[in-house]
């Protein structure tokens, strides 16, 4: 029974009448009872819950005081950033006026943030009337700002789109200073105006003194020939063939130079003319037989059987390729062989020629194999020393190779030996065009010809008019154009040759000149130059000249050039 | 309309006891102990004396003898309709999976035209009343209301009895009785009065109507925790009257969830109704005053809604729960409630295992745990 039940029955009911209400006191008692587990229930549910709240609340207010910290700390960071940061940042309301700033304002304007903060940023900025506020999201303008001092500033200012519940609240945004930036782009500009100048200026200068060398260094090359001619005596024959070895070698060399700034100054265009493939690796053959004989080592041509002759293309720089390629290669190597292997394969309408040039040479280390087509470059100045060379023949031939857009590949032992690779695509000469046959006879003549040599070097002359005379040809000269058609008037010529590089009247005027004379219509005229050019090609041809001889020229070239104008 | 009632006890002899109404009744509500039910000829003698009247009604966790809780009684209620029509139906649930698809079922087999309210009776032990209900509200068309309530058996949580339409009765039976007419006003209300305590949680575990986790806890411990040792030495008896207010989304009104099945294997708890993963639950404990008080407040609300109209019938279904709580001042309850709605209304009914109805007039109807959910009936 309950405990204060009992207490009550104790004091309060006679024990006589306990049975009388022993029901009721029951029902008490249960009640009782319950109350006291309600009680104790609510205290258990009240003290679980105090608990499980204050744990709670422990634990929010530790994420509190975290979020706090993490907070304070982030923005302390974004404070620090912003104040140090060289570039503005800035906030504008939705009328345009600062609302925000950075130290860096002040840095880059004057203008103090007091006196900027609530103004519009129209007063400070300038932008283009293209440009409107308040229309996209985000967007970057380059523009010019007056500082307070009155310079002016290149600004780069982006912008980005604050809205707030939907509506636009403005803008917040990066202003960042590109005057320095601006400066240098310009000197930059200019400086690099500069280099281009220079370069032209160097490649024109280079173009000038090797035009400038090349005339007398041509009279010394002819003069040498002729005197070859003209049957030497057995003591003079050693110093003239050294004589001539030499200005030619010197001559290559200054080629080498011309070509190279042609190039450099992107001058040099490639020609599309048939040629024959056979004639030019008979000739590469030729010429360097007898080099790698006086050198003791074997020269060998490898060309495989029913190779394509008649191409189209430009022989002139393939034969330099060959030249460079060959030449190198004797050059370093000093016993053994160099083999000039040449394959080939069908492809579209023509034939892709492989060439391989290897030889058992000094080899290129191979952190050099890199560089060696840098011009002016070999592989260590003890090379340049023994071998000699401008350095200049690879660089060409890089060149060349870039020309043809092709590639060439190269594989090199130090000691053992290296390999030049290459492929040129050539179209098929499908006309079979008749080239130029060369007949070699050792007496060659001409009967009762006249041929007038106009040149205003008189060294050329000298030396033109001692191989006609040979031929039997009556020589009259002229040292300009303005002489030339005076002489044409008086005598009866049968074949002008002439220069193209003249002062006063050029060779092209000249030719031009002769044939508005109908008398002269169908003169020939074969023009003097040395410029092995394709534009130079094509104004001996607007001009009316018949043919071109290259100087320094070959005599049995010049022979047959004559004979072919006059058939 | 007229209604009557009477009421006898197992002792009584039925057939001595279930004498003729001085009217033709449409419709015979019929809530008994289930000891009454394991003696098949009962509804056989009530089928055979009122073979035109729908009969309609279940097995209870306690009987309501004028405003008295009683057990071991069985009370006949006798309603006669001026115009109203009726249709019964009934269903056999094969299993709590099935209680959607079986709602549904069910549903179309009424005919809508005219229909005004269905009155739904089903076993109160293993249905999923929220799935039941979601079946059957889903057919039917607006403005066709519907309330009612799961059977008990006083308090040993087993087999529950429901009357089908056949004149038979089952443990795994649905009934609806549909009302046709324009003549029928009904209103109802279902109101609990209990309070919640400690913080919201949110059931962090749980499968159909079955709780396994609650904040991340095993559901069963979280509750005996806060049961003490004392009550849940008493479980799952005790369980009645501490139950759970639930939210399924952070806008819904909160119902009220009792438990059924306590598992201490898995530490689950199953519901009456489905109690979604994500659900917010709070802890519910009872206060005497508040519970009659919610009684009261749902007799009001009710009287209410049917405004002006008199109130010629009314049903009570009243959560066992709350008993359990209420102990002594149960007839309390009762007597403030009838107090409310008149002391000369007709009415009948029973303490459930579950109550049927919107909580309001314009909300959804929802399945109820320990609420006492009046719906009342005018005709003119």
């Amino acid at each position: 029974m309950h405990r204060l039940l009992k207490r009550q029955i104790k004091k309060y009911l006679p024990e006589e009448d306990l049975s009388k209400f022993e029901a009721f006191l029951e029902a008490v008692n249960q009640a009782y009872n319950d109350y006291d587990d309600d009680h104790h229930h609510l205290e258990r549910i009240l003290e679980l819950s105090s608990k499980e709240l204050f744990n709670l609340n422990q634990e929010l207010k530790n994420k509190i005081s975290l979020t706090e910290a993490k907070a304070k700390d982030s923005l302390q960071r974004l404070n620090e950033v912003i104040t140090t940061i060289n570039d503005v940042f800035f906030q504008l309301d939705e009328h345009n006026l600062f609302t925000l700033l950075n130290p860096a304002w002040e840095k880059i304007t004057g203008f103090s943030l007091p006196e900027t903060i609530g103004k519009s940023i129209t007063e400070f900025i300038k932008f283009d009337t293209k440009f409107t506020l308040n229309k996209d999201d985000f967007f970057q303008q380059e523009t010019v700002l007056k500082s307070k001092y009155g310079d002016i500033k290149y600004l780069e200012v982006t912008f980005n789109k604050l809205t707030f519940r939907g509506e636009k609240a403005g803008y917040s945004g990066v202003i960042r200073d590109v005057t320095q930036r601006k400066k240098d782009a310009d000197e930059l500009y200019k400086a690099l105006e500069i280099a281009k100048k220079a370069n032209q200026a160097k490649s024109e200068f280079l173009s000038v003194i090797s035009h400038e060398i090349r005339t007398p260094l041509n009279a010394v090359v002819g003069i040498s020939d002729l005197l070859l001619y003209n049957d030497p005596k057995e003591e003079q024959l050693e110093n003239l063939e050294a004589l001539q070895f030499s200005s030619k070698h010197l001559l290559s060399l200054i080629n080498d130079v011309l070509d190279y700034s042609k190039m450099e100054a992107g001058k040099l265009v490639l020609e599309e003319i048939p040629f024959s493939l056979s004639k030019i690796l008979n000739g590469i053959h030729e010429t360097f037989k007898k080099e790698a004989l006086e050198k003791n080592i074997q020269f060998t041509s490898k060309i495989a059987p029913q190779i394509p002759d008649k191409l189209i293309g430009d022989p002139t720089r393939l034969t330099q390729l060959l030249n460079n390629l060959v030449s190198n290669s004797i050059k370093f190597t000093n016993e053994g062989q160099v083999v000039l292997s040449v394959d080939y394969k069908t492809e579209k309408s023509g034939y892709v020629i492989l060439f391989k040039v290897s030889d058992t040479g000094i080899g290129i280390p191979q952190e050099f194999i890199e560089l060696i087509f840098e011009s002016f470059s070999q592989v260590g100045i003890h090379t340049a020393r023994t071998y000699g060379g401008t350095g200049l023949g690879l660089a060409i031939v890089k060149r060349l190779i870039d020309l043809h857009n092709t590639k060439i590949y190269v594989s090199s032992e130090l000691n053992k030996g290296s390999e030049f690779e290459f492929s040129i695509y050539y179209e098929e000469d499908k006309k079979q065009s008749s080239l130029l046959t060369r007949t070699v006879s050792t007496n060659l003549s001409f009967e009762a010809m006249k041929v007038l040599v106009v040149d205003d070097n008189s060294m050329n002359i000298l030396i033109t008019k001692q191989f006609l005379k040979h031929w039997n040809v009556e020589v009259f000269e002229a040292g300009g154009g303005k002489e030339a058609i005076e002489s044409l008037k008086k005598n009866d010529v049968d074949v002008v040759l002439l220069d193209v590089q003249m002062p006063e009247m050029d060779g092209y005027e000249t030719c031009k000149t002769i044939r508005s004379n109908k008398t002269w219509e169908k003169l020939p005229i074969i023009a003097f130059t040395a410029d092995a050019s394709e534009v130079v090609h094509q104004k001996t041809v607007e001009a009316g000249m018949n043919e071109i001889v290259y100087k320094p020229f070959n005599a049995e070239d010049l022979f047959l050039k004559i004979q072919k104008v006059i058939n | 309309m007229k209604a009557s009632s009477l009421h006898f006890s197992l002792s009584e002899n039925s057939s001595d006891a279930i004498v003729n109404f001085d009217f033709e009744p449409d419709l015979l509500f019929v809530f008994a102990d289930p000891e009454f039910f394991k003696i098949p000829t009962l509804i056989n003698q009530i089928q055979d004396l009122y073979k035109n009247s729908v009969i309609s009604g279940c097995s209870s966790a306690g009987q309501m003898v004028d405003s008295s809780y009683t057990l071991g009684y069985c009370t006949v209620t006798a309603v006669q309709f001026d115009k109203t029509t009726l249709v019964q139906h009934s269903v056999e649930i094969p299993s709590v999976h099935e209680s959607y698809k079986m709602g549904k079922d069910f549903m179309r087999k009424l005919v809508f035209e005219g229909l005004k309210h269905i009155l739904l009776f089903s076993e109160g032990m293993f249905i999923n009343g929220d799935e039941l209900i979601r079946g059957v509200v889903g057919e039917l068309p607006e403005g066709v209301t519907v309330t009612g309530g799961l059977a008990g058996d006083n308090e040993h949580f087993k087999t529950t009895y429901v009357i089908d339409a056949l004149g038979g009765f089952s443990t795994q039976a649905v009934s609806a009785i549909g009302f046709y007419g324009d003549s029928l006003k009904v209103s109802f209300a279902a109101v609990g009065g209990w309070d919640s305590f400690g913080i919201e949680r949110e059931v962090t575990k749980a499968e159909g109507n079955i709780v396994f986790e609650i904040d991340g806890k095993p559901a069963l411990e979280l509750y005996k925790e806060y049961l003490g040792k004392e009550k849940s030495r008493e479980l799952p008896g005790s369980a009645l009257q501490f139950p759970i207010s639930v939210r399924f989304t952070s806008n819904d009104e909160p119902v009220i969830r009792t438990h059924h099945i306590l598992d201490e294997e898995d530490k689950s708890i199953t519901f009456s109704g489905n109690v979604y993963q994500g659900s917010k639950v709070r802890l519910m404990k009872a206060n005497v005053d508040r519970l009659i008080d919610g009684a009261v407040t749902s007799a009001k609300n009710s009287k209410k809604d049917l405004g002006e109209h008199a109130i010629d019938f009314a049903l009570i279904i009243n959560c066992i729960g709350r008993k359990l709580v209420l102990k002594q001042y149960v007839d309390d309850e009762m007597e403030e409630t009838l107090a409310v709605l008149g002391d000369n209304v007709p009415f009948s009914g029973f303490y459930s295992y579950g109550e049927i109805a919107p909580t309001a007039k314009y909300t959804n109807c929802q399945l109820h745990n320990q609420t006492m959910t009046i719906t009342l009936f005018s005709e003119n």
